[in-house]
């Protein structure tokens, strides 16, 4: 890793600012991690442990309610594992923008990759000409999520009992309604629209049917399926005429 | 206080979770990404932003809800209607959880 230059800070201040409506989604839902891993047992050091080393939100959460069910190592280490499964998909997708960075700052900024700071930072990727992203950027945005579900995690600890569900208020809108607001914009031609329709279905349908995080894989599949598929009947026909 | 079974059981989540992340992060450092694939890696983010706000609006209790009494329908179409007007992310957000935390107070649901 060099030495930053002023482009490098440049992405690393736009990678913090961009983040920040999904930073304000993650609030709640760290705030409802921290209580309900102490309700479940857990002491405020490890309960910020494993923000500070997992941090993954939909695997905490599961984690600490299979601990407070009582299950053993191998349950809560296998189902974190499938929750997290997702995260493959995401690096490929962001693999072609990092693909000459080098290998310790690809290791470095995979480490806080969440479902926020991959789509603030492939959005980013994919609005800039350039062909490669910015490790700076995917730092600032992963980082900025980090520092907020850190903190969110401590004053629900701290808070432990005297709050009962942060979430039920409705700030849990917070999230969907940020990556709504990121969705929207992308929504460009007949073509993507179709792909979300078909992935809001199947995510849909799967997320009710289908326990853990299988629909955001299952959507993945079939959206980028009908993509594709659209995109070379398109060329057929373009092809054709 | 930390106890070392939990330690040890946070330390190997942490591991399991890391390797999703890095597995396929320098995939195309290593080979060249077929082009068909590169294509169908263009359609993923949208794909996954569907499957992040569709479920959470539409069952944001795990089950399907009647779109008209399901508070959050609501929410995102204040938030989608505020973002086409102004087209301020921030206020579109606010507006969208407010809104949302308001009908929560009067209608309930």
């Amino acid at each position: 890793m060099h030495k930053p230059t002023e482009d490098d800070r440049h992405q690393f201040r736009l990678g913090v600012v961009k983040t920040l409506p999904m930073a304000l989604g993650v609030l709640p839902f760290g705030l409802a991690y921290g209580v309900i891993a102490i309700q479940a047992g857990l002491t405020i050091a490890e309960t910020m442990l494993m923000s500070l080393i997992v941090f993954a939100g939909a695997s905490q959460f599961m984690a600490v309610v299979i601990i407070a069910s009582g299950a053993g190592i191998p349950l809560v280490v296998a189902s974190t594992f499938l929750v997290n499964l997702r995260h493959l998909v995401m690096g490929l997708s962001l693999s072609p923008y990092l693909s000459k960075v080098t290998s310790r700052w690809q290791r470095f900024v995979a480490f806080s990759m969440t479902d926020e700071s991959y789509i603030t930072t492939v959005t980013h990727y994919r609005e800039t000409p350039e062909e490669q992203g910015s490790p700076y950027f995917m730092l600032a945005s992963g980082g900025s999520i980090y520092v907020v579900w850190a903190a969110a995690s401590l004053v629900g600890a701290l808070a432990g009992h005297l709050i009962s569900d942060p979430l039920k208020w409705g700030i849990d809108f917070a999230m969907p309604a940020a990556f709504l607001t990121m969705l929207l914009p992308q929504v460009v031609s007949r073509r993507v629209a179709a792909v979300v329709a078909v992935a809001a279905v199947v995510g849909t349908a799967s997320y009710v049917l289908i326990p853990g995080k299988w629909y955001i894989i299952l959507a993945v599949v079939t959206g980028t399926f009908t993509g594709v598929i659209l995109e070379t009947l398109a060329q057929k026909r373009a092809a054709s005429c | 206080m930390l106890r070392p079974y939990f330690v040890a059981m946070i330390v190997l989540m942490a591991v399991a979770t890391y390797t999703t992340r890095v597995g396929l992060i320098g995939v195309a450092k290593q080979v060249e990404i077929h082009p068909l694939l590169r294509r169908a890696l263009d359609y993923v983010p949208v794909s996954i932003l569907a499957a992040l706000v569709f479920p959470a609006v539409l069952a944001p209790s795990g089950q399907m809800e009647s779109s008209v009494t399901n508070v959050y329908v609501w929410g995102s179409v204040i938030t989608v209607a505020v973002l086409l007007l102004t087209k301020r992310q921030w206020l579109a957000i606010v507006l969208g959880v407010a809104s949302l935390m308001l009908m929560r107070v009067f209608v309930g649901g």
